[in-house]
């Protein structure tokens, strides 16, 4: 998390980039301008005082000070703070950017105009931490920027210049430790900046070639070849070469009850780390090959998907086990299967033939995970079969449970799949039937401080329509900022409002059913987060970037999905909208 | 008498006392005067003249100079003048700025009356006066045109285009309204053009700029030609071209994750968003920039090629920028494919088979409409 002492060495950063490249008419010598400020945090109010002091170099003599300083479209008085009028001091009563311009009139030089974007904050406004996540256009090769910045309630915050470091390229090989070139998939992770990620496959040589940040980095090498374990390293531009091998063996054993269950496929995660992929033998024996890495007692995550014949559903277990021992896996002796061959699909009363049905569901405690500890592991179903010319289920097994069945009645419309969501509760009996509810409405209005035409709308499927793996829906309001669509009748959904224009900021409402729709829902007032995109020592803005603020705490697929985006426009420019984390 | 005999008189009457005992100065002379630095071109209304006065006096004496300047209507010559100068001076040198208009504040200057006199330091004028008629020429309208395009010059979209007029000596205000042509390709609506209200540049009083907007409806090289007229029929045209072209195919620009290539997989442990994250296009582009009426939005469209499929399967209802996957639906060790395609308002069909990884409906490498990503779920 950003502190306020990082702001000020935005402020600081931004005051140094203020001199840069301005010319002046004494090409060994030129006049410089920049300015300074003070506090470097400065909040709003009567007392909000800030002093703005100007930094001639190269221009002697008795200088002229021409200074204006704006704030939203209107011009803000000030008072000279120095003799010379080379600072002033104004009081900024409303929170948000303050423009300061300078020109100098110097005796016999050409002096630049100085610009400053002052952040004046609300002194009661709740902060929140985003991160900033800049990827530079394809050709322009250089590494992305995943920044914490913070965000003040009440105040659109200027960021200023937002320059991306060139790095360096670099030129590496993975190889075994008998000098053969490994093909692998690779993440760089700057520290410090772990989201800030580089991607890139060495070839069959093993060689790759990448630009990253001259800077350590958290290397992850997945191999593609079999026999050689995954691996993190702590990696250094300067020592390119990565050696990969086999790592270490990890043993264990998948039971159902007391009998062993074969074929089944077992994967470890270390810390973030994935062993290679083992399947279970005959006696439920697996080896697989990991490398454990450095940290003590590390969260490692245990993964088995038995067979599909075997009907059982898929377990997942994570603790600090200690993979030096076995690793014993047990499915509860009392999770039993049912055929649910023969259950007819139905709609109206009408059977559906040749629909594809998913049956889904998530059970707790379905089994322990053991090895130095003993934890409880979960677990969830996945099943996809086609209902036949009769609308009739093939023979097939799934877990004894409270299990759905996502239905897909149509989906030969590209934009609107029509699907149903049904109960298909096995704890007991296999039902006869599963009728699939007609689609549903789905009518709900976006409101902010006015109307909020184009507003978008996506619906992220969760619960059963989740596991079966819909796609999310993406909706775009009217004039007034409606949307309609039509829904699985018993689905949920998140719903991400988001405004492309900025003048709101995103609102997430979670787990709506079908049935409990808003009529219209209030999204936040936004501030907005704006900046100017740059390489260093290129002079040139950079255009069509990808600018992102996301999460920064949010774990999964929320940490990748935007609270706002845009492409950088032809000056390098963007501005984001981010909702107003609000006043105290 | 005739005034041969007077001066014979004259001179006996001086002759005879100076040969007695009287001597008398000589009889001073009248300087004479022209006036140099006459234009060699026209002079417009307006125009700064400077003018030099060169005089030559038989004594040597000193020659003191008056000039005045008059504006006047040429069709009536002298008598069209004002009656009063516009200006004066006593110097060798006379600096003007043609008046715009006579003293009546209407009529146009079209005749310039410029009068030099002189005596020297004794009295003695120059005779006769010398005077410089300049004929006086309308100066035509400025006008500079320019023209931009939020949308690529693309058709069906609206161009700005700008002129911007200027007027030395009837100042812009007196420019008529401009007249608009434009000239278009077979088939061209060349009436598309409307006015387009913008503001003036407080700080360019000199200067007025009006501008339509044109929306082309078919492409190739279009021709706006703008004529500004001022109140003395003084005219000038001016033209521009605009290429204007059909609306190019949207172009994949940023992609995540990484796309493998070379036959090798993007192993996927978790839960992954694959998204397009920029598109650029001519109209409908992504991010969206919605604050544009005529700018839209890429359509997207997935599909995902499981173990066992013989192609791809689209999604339905996968129409956003970014399609999530997540490991947990396939068997660890499976191969799928997941793939995007992008689509602008002109919805061209990728004619590419299936079995291709990426897709260009204009055979450019470097803006593709299909994006495949091999995957190894983990």
């Amino acid at each position: 998390m950003r502190t306020p002492r990082s702001l000020a060495l935005i402020a600081t950063t931004i005051f140094a980039s203020g001199c840069a490249g301005d010319a002046g008419a004494n090409e060994d010598n030129p006049c410089r301008v920049s300015l300074g400020f003070t506090p470097s945090m400065p909040t709003s109010g009567p007392a909000g005082e800030v002093t703005v002091t100007a930094s001639v170099q190269n221009a002697p003599g008795v200088l002229d000070y021409n200074w204006r300083v704006s704030f939203a479209g209107g011009n803000v008085d000030f008072t000279n703070a120095a003799a010379n009028e080379s600072a002033i001091r104004f009081t900024a009563l409303d929170p948000g950017v303050y423009a300061v311009d300078l020109d100098v009139s110097a005796p016999g030089e050409q002096c630049p105009s100085a610009n400053e974007r002052i952040n004046v904050l609300d002194p009661a406004g709740i902060s929140l931490d985003v991160r900033l996540h800049v990827t530079a256009p394809f050709d322009l090769d250089v590494p992305p920027i995943d920044r914490l910045i913070r965000v003040y309630g009440g105040t659109d915050y200027a960021l200023g210049p937002v320059v991306l470091d060139p790095g360096i390229p670099v030129t590496g090989t993975v190889r075994t430790p008998g000098n053969v070139g490994v093909p692998a998939y690779i993440t760089l992770r700057p520290q410090g900046m772990a989201g800030a990620v580089t991607e890139t496959f060495s070839n069959a040589a093993g060689a790759f070639d990448v630009t990253v940040l001259n800077q350590p980095h958290d290397v992850l090498v997945i191999p593609s070849v079999a026999g050689l374990a995954p691996r993190r390293y702590v990696w250094s531009p300067t020592q390119p070469n990565l050696t990969i091998d086999a790592g270490g063996p990890i043993v264990g054993v998948v039971r159902h009850g007391a009998s062993p269950l074969a074929n089944a496929k077992v994967q470890l995660t270390i810390d973030g780390v994935p062993t290679t992929l083992a399947t279970t033998a005959s006696d439920g024996s697996f080896t697989m090959r990991g490398n454990p890495g450095a940290v003590v007692s590390p969260q490692v995550k245990v993964e088995v998907t038995p067979a599909a014949a075997s009907g059982l559903p898929r377990l997942e277990a994570q603790a600090a086990f200690d993979i030096g021992a076995q690793v014993v896996v047990t499915y509860n002796s009392t999770l039993t299967t049912r055929n649910i061959g023969g259950t007819t699909v139905r709609r109206g009363g009408a059977a559906l033939a040749t629909r594809k049905v998913t049956v889904v569901g998530a059970l707790a405690s379905i089994g322990t995970v053991s090895a130095g500890i003993n934890a409880n592991a979960s677990g969830f179903t996945r099943i996809t079969v086609t209902s036949d010319g009769g609308g009739a289920l093939p023979s097939v097994l799934a877990p004894a449970g409270p299990l759905s069945a996502v239905v897909a009645v149509d989906v030969t419309d590209p934009e609107l799949p029509d699907l149903a969501v049904s109960p298909f509760d096995l704890s007991t009996a296999v039902p006869a039937t599963i009728d699939a509810p007609t689609m549903r409405p789905f009518a709900t209005q976006a409101l902010g401080q006015g109307l909020l035409d184009g507003v978008r709308v996506d619906l992220v499927p969760v619960g059963a329509l989740a596991l079966a793996s819909t796609p999310t829906l993406q909706l775009r309001g009217d004039a007034n900022g409606r949307v309609a669509t039509s829904i699985a009748a018993g689905g949920f959904y998140d719903v991400y409002f988001s405004d492309p224009q900025g003048r709101s900021g995103q609102r997430i409402v979670t787990n709506v059913a079908w049935n409990s729709v808003g009529l219209s829902y209030l999204l936040d007032p936004a501030v907005s987060v704006s900046g100017t995109l740059s390489v260093t020592g290129n002079p040139n803005k950079i255009r069509g970037a990808s600018v992102q603020l996301l999460c920064a705490t949010c774990s999964g697929l929320d940490r990748d999905r935007p609270i706002a985006e845009v492409a950088s426009d032809e000056a390098g420019d963007f501005v984001l909208a981010v909702p107003d984390p609000g006043t105290m | 008498m005739s005034r041969i005999a007077l001066h014979l008189v004259g001179l006996v009457g001086l002759v005879a006392p100076v040969s007695g005992c009287f001597y008398a100065e000589p009889i001073n002379q009248r300087p004479s005067i022209t006036i140099e630095g006459e234009p060699t071109e026209a002079v417009h209304r307006g125009d700064h003249l400077e003018l030099f006065a060169r005089s030559e006096d038989p004594d040597g004496h000193y020659v003191q100079y008056q000039w005045r300047a008059y504006a006047c209507n040429e069709p009536l010559g002298e008598d069209g003048c004002d009656q009063y100068p516009f200006a004066d001076g006593l110097n060798q040198t006379f600096e003007i700025d043609v008046p715009i208009r006579l003293s009546d504040d209407a009529t146009p200057v079209s005749l310039l009356r410029v009068v030099l006199a002189a005596k020297d330091e004794l009295g003695a004028t120059s005779r006769p006066e010398e005077e410089l008629l300049l004929p006086v020429v309308n100066r035509a309208p400025t006008l500079e045109l320019d023209r931009s395009s939020r949308h690529g010059f693309v058709t069906a979209t609206p161009i700005e285009v700008y002129a911007k007029i200027g007027d030395a000596d009837d100042g812009p205000a007196a420019v008529m309204p401009l007249t608009w042509v434009v000239f278009g390709p077979a088939g061209g609506d060349t009436t598309a053009i409307v006015e387009l209200a913008i503001g003036q540049d407080p700080l360019d009083p000199k200067h007025l700029q009006f501008a339509k907007t044109f929306t082309p409806n078919i492409p190739g090289e279009w021709t706006i030609e703008v004529t500004a007229t001022d109140p003395l029929d003084g005219q000038t045209t001016a033209s521009t071209m605009i290429t204007v072209a059909v609306d190019g195919p949207p172009c994949l620009a940023q992609v995540v994750p990484i796309v493998a290539t070379g036959g090798a997989a993007l192993p996927i442990t978790e839960p992954t968003l694959f998204r397009v994250s920029v598109v650029i296009d001519d109209l409908d582009l992504y991010p969206p920039q919605l604050n544009d009426p005529f700018l839209g939005t890429t359509r997207f469209a997935w599909s995902v090629k499981a173990p066992g499929q013989p192609a791809h399967l689209a999604i339905s209802g996968a129409v956003g920028n970014s399609f999530a996957v997540d490991p947990a639906s396939y068997t660890p060790g499976d191969i799928i494919e997941v793939r995007a395609e992008i689509f602008d308002r002109t919805n061209d069909v990728l004619q590419c088979p299936n079995t291709d990884p990426t897709c260009s409906v204009i055979s450019q490498p470097t803006c593709i409409q299909r994006q495949t990503w091999r995957v190894e779920v983990r």
